[in-house]
């Protein structure tokens, strides 16, 4: 077991951080974060206006323009501020300065919004146009990129300020990614978002499945197993999830049900105390242990596990590149995610289709995200009783080894 | 003044080492500035670093970190445990500890 621990650290791990660290999928990662924000306040607006309790839901009625605009000016604008945050993103990746990236990125994405009546078209400033916002960013500033490494710039004399020739060294390259993205759009008359949102659709599909759900979590569990965070594909799950929102919001207004089941929500009731679902185990150090390791740990662990933040434990307990705790690492999330899914899609509790940041602790969870279902929210708690249940062994078994460890060191 | 940088993948969890070590420091009078950030915040910043402490999961970056960061005198990995226990102090010392080496 040990050579495996010593191949694990040796290979995949540069592996996986050569990966981590390639510079389009950091600037991916980095840019889409910043639409986090927006997703919550976004989903204030739409929790608020679709209250299941009747008497509250006429009180916020004359709210309605407000939490409009809100949802309006948050939401529905993210693949919008994604076009901003890549074009700062991806400069700073290659040490240009970030208002010349921000310019060209967002005039690129701008390009391929066009009617065909040549005016700029809004329904793809939200979620529909982070995909796109991305790759025509990141081609952007890449031209940005080249055009430096290769002189291709307007010269100035000496003596011109720098502030200037800043400006005018911008405007080859500039010119190159609105023009190419121009003339697909008008030239060739393609529809870039379409085609963008075309390509990306397979990840979104499966994604949007059981399976999806299952490999997520799996995929999940194993990437922090070698202690890699999963923050690493937040960069393509962040995305997906906007666009699971973007759909679930327009049915919910429709009056219908959420299509799309998987959404932050989901993920983050699944996934309560942090990837691998591990509050149980928290909660069963925390009150339950004889070792005074495990419940020094637990007292520590125990209340950032309630906001979903599991470091503490997972490298404390340790879970990190522990073959013996991997089992219930791997299964709770996917039992979970199992369960969960399959009494969303029979109705049996609430759709969880508001977006709620994924900190927030089980309990409110599940209640806010299915719009205030409490049947969600019972559930939500429930998972904690699962998740004690499949750890409780392996707990036991851990927590009886470092007793005797600390009893034998106490006799010496 | 020493200053200590802290990094994880998203400067949650060693914001919370940080406030430790920063108690820690408090209690003993000592003279460091402790801050915590994501590792992608690390390269856009204007502070200055004398010591910088990967998390646990960053450790696979160290070799890298050493490479890129040659204007920071002193790199290492938290340790696993010491970081779990969120144990401050043990850690503040064993940042210390590296100015003496």
């Amino acid at each position: 077991m040990d050579n495996f621990t010593v191949f694990l650290q040796k290979k995949l791990l540069p592996a996986a951080n050569k990966y981590a660290q390639f510079p389009f999928i950091n600037v991916l990662r980095n840019s889409v974060m910043t639409i986090i924000p927006l997703m919550v306040l976004g989903a204030i607006g739409t929790f608020m206006t679709n209250i299941p309790f009747k008497g509250i839901a006429e009180a916020v009625v004359p709210l309605y323009p407000f939490l409009n605009g809100l949802s309006l000016v948050t939401a529905n604008l993210s693949g919008l501020l994604v076009a901003i945050s890549v074009g700062y993103f991806a400069a700073i990746q290659y040490k240009l300065d970030g208002i010349l990236g921000i310019t060209a990125s967002l005039t690129s994405f701008m390009a391929t919004q066009l009617s065909e009546e040549i005016t700029i078209m809004t329904a793809n400033f939200g979620a529909t146009g982070i995909f796109t916002a991305i790759v025509t960013g990141f081609i952007a500033v890449y031209i940005i990129h080249l055009c430096n490494k290769y002189h291709l710039e307007i010269k100035m004399p000496d003596g011109v300020p720098p502030m200037v020739t800043g400006t005018f060294s911008l405007l080859i390259p500039l010119f190159i990614s609105v023009a190419l993205f121009l003339g697909m759009r008008i030239g060739l008359g393609l529809d870039v978002n379409a085609l963008i949102m075309m390509l990306f659709s397979p990840l979104s599909k499966v994604f949007g499945t059981m399976l999806g759900m299952i490999l997520y979590t799996l995929f999940g569990s194993l990437l922090f197993l070698c202690g890699i965070n999963t923050a690493v594909i937040f960069g393509f799950l962040i995305p997906i999830l906007s666009l699971s929102t973007e759909v679930n919001v327009a049915a919910v207004a429709a009056g219908g049900l959420p299509p799309a089941l998987t959404t932050w929500g989901m993920v983050t009731i699944v996934l309560m105390g942090g990837t691998g679902a591990t509050l149980g185990l928290a909660v069963l150090m925390a009150f339950f242990a004889k070792s005074n390791m495990y419940k020094t740990l637990g007292r520590i662990a125990l209340i950032p596990s309630f906001f979903n933040i599991n470091e503490p434990l997972l490298y404390g307990f340790p879970i990190v590149f522990n073959p013996v705790m991997a089992i219930p690492f791997i299964v709770t999330p996917i039992v979970n995610a199992v369960t969960t899914w399959l009494l969303m899609s029979a109705n049996i509790i609430g759709r969880a289709y508001v977006d709620i940041p994924w900190t927030t602790p089980p309990g409110i969870s599940g209640f806010l995200a299915s719009g205030g279902d409490f049947r969600t929210m019972i559930w939500s708690i429930v998972l904690v009783g699962i998740s004690m249940v499949i750890y409780y062994p392996f707990f036991r078994i851990s927590d009886k080894a470092a007793l005797e460890k600390e009893e034998a060191a106490n006799t010496k | 003044m020493i200053y200590i940088t802290l990094v994880c993948n998203l400067g949650m969890s060693t914001s919370m080492l940080m406030s430790r070590m920063r108690g820690s420091a408090k209690e003993r009078a000592l003279d460091v500035n402790i801050a915590a950030m994501a590792d992608s915040n690390l390269p856009s910043t204007d502070r200055i670093t004398d010591i910088l402490l990967l998390g646990p999961q960053l450790s696979f970056v160290y070799d890298e970190f050493v490479d890129k960061y040659k204007n920071i005198p002193y790199i290492a990995v938290i340790d696993q445990l010491d970081y779990g226990m969120m144990n401050g102090a043990k850690v503040l010392d064993d940042a210390l500890a590296l100015l003496d080496k």
